[in-house]
């Protein structure tokens, strides 16, 4: 660790990669190279959109489309194959892959090549309606493809005394939107359910919903805060079902085994995500320190593999920003070393009945990395092969943020077959 | 081009009584056969399989086929004498969408407990008339006939002239 980053040059492209490894899919390796070179669009592919049929506004805690600073265009992309591409707005990216319009076809291009044929995603019916407070629902909850997510709380407080994760904008974002769009900080339980009940009204549109946002750290205990605004809202979602618990996952703070136990008996929430972001001690209190300042590496993993207790096994993963443990100046010096540490901590971590997914970590705009790059597609690949094999080997599964339900996870996506 | 027979196949595939079976292989070449009653065609001329489970062996191996361009076998039969076989290749798979829900909202109405998980779109390649007779008679074309002798042995000596 700690030498300068020489990973990022002499790297194979897409196709060199796809001859190089022919068990991976074409269609996950060409979704991860474009979550991490980024996408820009045509004027004919963007006249393609059609606000009647496809998303083009959208309000996350980590980006905007289709608010009164950004553009409306497509919020994201689907390959033949039911992938998601979650690509976001990479204004800045240096070599983006191109949507165009080519004989009738939306198409993924490089450099004038033809890759794959794409989608725009689905507009769901709720989007267009309000709640009775007036609230327009497509800022009280996000959809994907098939899973709606909610952001109950929009900022966090590990960025009150500059501990923010350095590859995060989730704060910065919020003062900007804030100002810009009169974001709220914290969305009303009953504008949840309401948004809720209209989405879930149309057959097939939705499988789960993902419940996130910032970390709260007040309370009689850490989190405490954080905890009340997570159950405040699982209950009014829960209102809205005929089940005790329902398809949803929280992505959350590590909460003790106490709170955790309370987050199980007072909700229907049936997954539990707290992501450790980078599978290294070090490197976590460097880029993580405000979760190494308040609680630290080790108890936070504790915390992940107390949750199986809870939730059961397959119901407990972390998620990781797949790529950050080669940023400059501490990171992994080479590919190889950071690929065996994030395999070999994800490997005790599968053998607690937790499993890791990861992100492809994209160098964000008001994150203290902005300007940093990520590693190369290769070893996106072999972090994805990687984490799948080990969730292959100790008999774990991808269910819970799957291709489908998330679509953010290159390695839940070659889970599928 | 389209396919030889494939008017005749999408008929076959239509009839209400037909016996419609998929075969698919997995990475290892392992086939999988399955019965899917529900295979039909759209406008496009694409057959239309209506996956319900998601973690079925014939979703995965579809899912497979895609990605390493594997091919699958579609087996009809209409009655005793229209029976085909194609050779066909996924094309691409909704998992949301109009399309997806459509089909969810069709399904669902004939059975309210029915789920639905994928709408496959396979493309034909290449059919065959599978009608024993028409096999036969096809793939015999050109080539000596392997016949037993004794089929052809005569069952009593011939009478001296």
């Amino acid at each position: 660790m700690n030498a300068p980053n020489e990973l990022k040059s002499h790297q194979l492209s897409y196709h060199e990669i796809v001859a190089k490894y022919p068990t991976v899919s074409p269609f996950v390796i060409l979704k991860t190279d474009v979550q991490r070179r980024g996408v820009t669009y045509t004027t004919q592919a963007i006249e393609r959109a059609n606000p009647a049929l496809h998303l083009l506004q959208f309000r996350s805690i980590f980006h905007t489309i289709g608010e009164k600073q950004t553009p409306q265009i497509p919020v994201s992309l689907l390959l033949r194959d039911g992938t998601s591409i979650l690509t976001g707005m990479r204004p800045d990216a240096p070599a983006p892959y191109l949507v165009d319009f080519v004989d009738g076809r939306l198409v993924l291009t490089d450099h004038g090549q033809i890759l794959e044929e794409v989608e725009y995603w689905h507009k769901p019916q709720y989007v267009d309606k309000h709640t009775s407070a007036g609230t327009p629902m497509w800022q009280v909850a996000t959809p994907r493809p098939q899973r709606l997510d909610i952001n109950p709380y929009s900022y966090c407080h590990f960025w009150d005394d500059g501990g923010g994760c350095k590859y995060c904008n989730i704060s910065s974002h919020f003062n900007k939107e804030r100002k810009n769009n009169g974001k709220p900080l914290r969305i009303a339980p009953r504008d949840i359910y309401e948004t809720v009940r209209e989405a879930v009204k149309q057959p097939g549109r939705f499988a789960n919903i993902m419940l996130t946002g910032g970390s709260i750290l007040s309370g009689s205990q850490l989190f405490d805060d954080e905890l009340q605004v997570y159950i405040e809202t699982l209950q009014a979602i829960g209102e809205n079902f005929t089940t005790r618990r329902f398809p949803s996952q929280l992505i959350a703070s590590a909460f003790s085994l106490d709170q955790l136990a309370r987050l199980y008996e007072e909700t229907g929430l049936l997954t539990y995500t707290s992501d450790l972001e980078v599978l290294d001690d070090a490197l976590f209190n460097w880029i993580c320190p405000g979760k190494a300042g308040k609680l630290g590496y080790q108890a936070w993993k504790r915390r992940l593999i107390d949750a199986v207790q809870i939730f059961g096994t397959g119901r407990v993963n972390t998620g990781i920003v797949g790529g950050v443990e080669t940023a400059t100046p501490h990171g992994f010096a080479s590919e190889d070393e950071a690929l065996d540490a994030t395999l070999t901590e994800a490997e005790d971590l599968a053998q607690h009945g937790v499993t890791v997914v990861q992100c492809v970590w994209s160098p964000t705009r008001g994150s203290a990395f902005a300007k940093q790059h990520p590693p190369s597609l290769e070893y996106y690949v072999r972090l994805s092969q990687g984490l799948d094999a080990l969730r292959r080997h100790y008999n774990l599964n991808a269910d819970m943020d799957s291709y489908r339900i998330c679509g953010n996870h290159p390695d839940t996506d070659l889970s599928r077959i | 081009m389209a396919p030889e027979f494939k008017q005749d196949f999408f008929s076959a595939l239509h009839g209400p009584d037909s016996v419609k079976l998929i075969a698919t292989t997995d990475e290892t070449g392992t086939p999988h056969l399955e019965e899917v009653p529900s295979l039909t065609f759209d406008a496009n001329g694409y057959i239309v399989l209506l996956e319900e489970n998601e973690y079925s062996h014939t979703n995965r191996n579809l899912v497979g086929s895609l990605w390493f361009n594997r091919k699958l076998s579609i087996y009809v039969r209409n009655g005793a004498t229209h029976q085909f076989q194609a050779i066909a290749k996924p094309y691409k798979v909704f998992i949301t969408g109009p399309v997806f829900e459509e089909h969810y909202r069709a399904i669902r109405a004939k059975r309210p407990n029915a789920k639905l998980s994928a709408v496959w779109l396979l493309e034909v390649v290449h059919i065959t008339d599978e009608n024993f007779k028409t096999r036969q008679a096809h793939e015999d074309l050109g080539r000596l006939a392997l016949i037993h002798l004794d089929q052809i042995a005569r069952s009593t000596a011939p009478t001296p002239s």
